[in-house]
């Protein structure tokens, strides 16, 4: 793996990213897989003047773990997770799975009942008590989900993570200005044309500091505004099952038919999940220009620079939207070939480009 | 590697070293190259009703630290390190180096003003507050330094550590109760004749429970009290330097004359160190009868069954000593073939083989 993308990958997480400074305690946690990643992280966060503890896991140890815990032991919250955790003030977590399926043959059961343990401790992350930050490392397994080589996968994940992020930063800004100051999208397309109204609702920016790589701009439509009808050129995966073909019917916010070529029963059982299942909880508009290809992991292709896509379910509490459900299901339209994006009747985009930049 | 045997030395460090309970919280460290024993073990920790925490050992990492860190760096000791020891129960350090050279060209002033860092630490372990036990795995790195391959290696180090320890304990204990009853040792052998008391001074057994694999049973000799010659027939190392043929010369403790075939300046400076380097601090009894070969690693070396150390300088507080010397060199002796011991005249092992047993 070439070792100059690497070291300027861990430059983007310690002095972009989490911008670790001196006196600081810096957590890197990842698998062993990472450790070349995670070496150059650790030296950096060195000479910045920071403490790093480099906290290396082997991911077969989840699935003993899983297989051999009682109830009590998967009801205790390991101090020294804790501690580590609540003493640090920067948490870099490097996602290098060796098997993404290791986990499959493990009760979901069991794994919920982890997951409650460890809540408060997600929880005192999540509410900016630490800086963290997830990056991926590429591995065989996550190269093997994307349908190609570790090469190659290494490539796309630094094509993706090493672009000049104040450049792109800036321009997600000037995109947030335009689209802040609009009310009406409407999005045109192959078998598509779809309105719906952001009015008052603020633009995310999803900027790599948190997410690594970053790149979208994210609303929350006006929930009952959306109607008209999209097609998704690419499949929409939920929990590892695909559905593919995928065309919904909008009318005054409200999937009102849903069609796929592949997993129509899967698509109708999520779409009646609950009452907020068939309304959109989010409009993202991908801009990450590194990356170009679609690999079936949601993180990299919500950022496609030249794509939009529409989450059906939950929406952020950040964007001001309003929309409830169990579900937030993120699919991901292609804007490259003839696509247009209108802003109070105005074009924006075209062909996946910004008219205004 | 004979993954049987992996097993059972996981078996043996949890359930009999370190003797894992319901509710014991047991920190396992390690390098990536432990892997296949580290997961055995966390495995057996869980089904104890443990609580087990990983923490590998990454060796570049310590090397980064020692070249990167401020010079503060070097006198905090960690909280996160301190809370992770000072809240295990049971800890289990697998030595498994990939290179045992890698700090080498680290400032050793660096490294010492660490450990005087990290002392306090050492101390809290050493004074009995967690049940700690210290074994190998074999890697690469090891067996080149036994001057092996790692097959071979791994089936010397399996040999080490996968004996009957209950058996071995009880025949140790018998060694221990006959060397506890008398008073003058005498060793015989090849240019060798060696006399010294142990009257009074409790024989400590070496149980495999601290250090896996172990077997010793050692005294501490009465200071005054020897007289006479020993030869060595195994090189003696300290810090990486190897001397070998001593022949060494006791008056009423003291070494008067010493000999070597090659390190012999090394060896006087060695005995120069201060006044308690040129008296004995040791008198061990190998009685781990799974180590047949010598292979210039102390902790191996010092329990082959069938040989005798002695150690120049720092007596044991355990044993009743009272020499002190900043050194604690041990010397291996070779007793399986022609050796003999007497205690108190009676001959006690003849050719390596106890003659009670």
């Amino acid at each position: 793996m070439d070792s100059a993308a690497i070291r300027r990958l861990a430059e983007t997480l310690v002095d972009y990213s989490t911008e670790v400074k001196k006196g600081q305690r810096v957590l890197i946690q990842g698998t062993d897989l990472a450790r070349p990643l995670v070496e150059e992280i650790y030296r950096l966060a060195l000479r910045r003047g920071a403490y790093p503890t480099a906290n290396l896991q082997f991911g077969s140890l989840n699935r003993i773990f899983f297989t051999e815990a009682s109830d009590e032991q998967l009801d205790y919250l390991n101090p020294i997770q804790d501690f580590t955790t609540r003493n640090s003030d920067v948490l870099i977590n490097i996602l290098s799975s060796e098997n993404t399926r290791a986990l499959t043959g493990v009760d979901p059961s069991r794994q919920q009942r982890f997951q409650r343990t460890m809540y408060p401790l997600q929880k005192y992350i999540m509410e900016g008590n630490v800086r963290w930050c997830v990056a991926p490392f590429p591995t065989q397994a996550q190269a093997q989900d994307a349908g190609m080589s570790l090469d190659e996968y290494a490539d796309f994940v630094f094509g993706a993570t090493l672009i000049d992020w104040p450049a792109t930063v800036a321009m997600m800004e000037k995109v947030k200005s335009v689209f802040d100051a609009g009310d009406q999208v409407r999005l045109v397309g192959k078998e598509t044309d779809l309105t719906f109204s952001i009015k008052g609702r603020p633009g995310i920016v999803d900027d790599g500091k948190y997410n690594m790589p970053g790149g979208e701009v994210f609303y929350a439509p006006l929930e009952k505004t959306v109607n008209g009808r999209i097609l998704y050129e690419y499949p929409a995966i939920f929990g590892g099952r695909e559905v593919s073909g995928i065309r919904l019917t909008f009318r005054d916010g409200k999937v009102v038919e849903a069609t796929a070529e592949r997993g129509q029963d899967f698509l109708n059982k999520m779409l009646d999940t609950d009452a907020g299942a068939r309304y959109l909880g989010e409009f993202g508009i991908g801009t990450n220009f590194g990356i170009q290809k679609f690999t079936k992991n949601i993180l990299f292709d919500e950022k496609i620079g030249g794509t939009v896509h529409l989450a059906v379910g939950r929406a952020y509490d950040e964007g001001g939207g309003t929309n409830e459900s169990a579900l937030h299901w993120d699919m991901v339209k292609e804007m490259r070939e003839g696509g247009e994006i209108h802003l109070d009747g105005k074009p924006v985009q075209k062909d996946g480009k910004f008219l205004f930049l | 590697m004979d993954s049987a045997a992996i097993a059972r030395l996981a078996d043996i460090l949890v359930n009999y070293s370190t003797e894992v309970k319901k509710g014991d919280r047991v920190l396992i460290q390690g390098t990536e190259l432990a892997r296949p024993l580290i997961e055995e073990v966390y495995r057996l920790v869980l089904r104890n009703g443990g609580y087990p925490t990983v923490r590998l050992d990454v060796d570049s990492l310590a090397e980064a630290f020692f070249r990167e860190a401020p010079e503060t760096h070097l006198d905090r000791l960690d909280p996160i390190v301190d809370f992770v020891f000072r809240h295990s129960d049971v800890l289990i350090n697998i030595r498994s180096s990939e290179n045992t050279r890698s700090l080498t060209s680290v400032d050793p002033a660096r490294q010492q003003r660490w450990q005087r860092t990290m002392a306090p630490l050492q101390s809290y372990i050493m004074e009995g507050r967690t049940r700690w036990c210290v074994t190998a795995f074999p890697t690469q790195a090891l067996a080149q330094d036994a001057g092996m391959s790692l097959e071979e290696y791994a089936n010397f180090v399996f040999g080490a550590t996968n004996i009957d320890w209950p058996a071995t304990v009880s025949m140790m204990q018998k060694v221990k109760a006959v060397f506890d009853s008398g008073q003058q040792v005498r060793l015989v052998g090849t240019d060798t004749d060696l006399t010294f008391s142990i009257q009074g001074r409790p024989g400590i057994v070496s149980d495999g429970r601290r250090n896996m694999p172990s077997g010793e049973v050692f005294y501490a000799p009465l200071e005054k009290t020897v007289n006479g010659r020993v030869y060595y027939e195994y090189p003696a190392i300290h810090d990486g330097r190897e001397v070998s043929g001593i022949r060494l010369t006791f008056r009423d403790g003291r070494v008067v004359e010493a000999e070597a075939d090659t390190g012999r300046e090394f060896l006087q400076e060695m005995l120069d160190t201060d006044d308690g380097a040129r008296y004995l601090g040791e008198f061990g009894i190998g009685t781990n009868f799974g180590i047949q070969k010598f292979t210039k690693n102390i902790l191996f070396d010092e329990k082959i069954g069938g040989t005798i150390h002695l150690a120049l300088g720092q007596a044991y507080t355990e044993g009743g000593g009272t020499n002190k010397s900043a050194i604690h060199w041990d010397m291996v002796k070779e007793m399986r073939q022609g050796g003999e011991v007497y205690l108190d005249g009676a001959l006690v092992q003849k050719d390596g083989r106890f003659l009670f047993l």
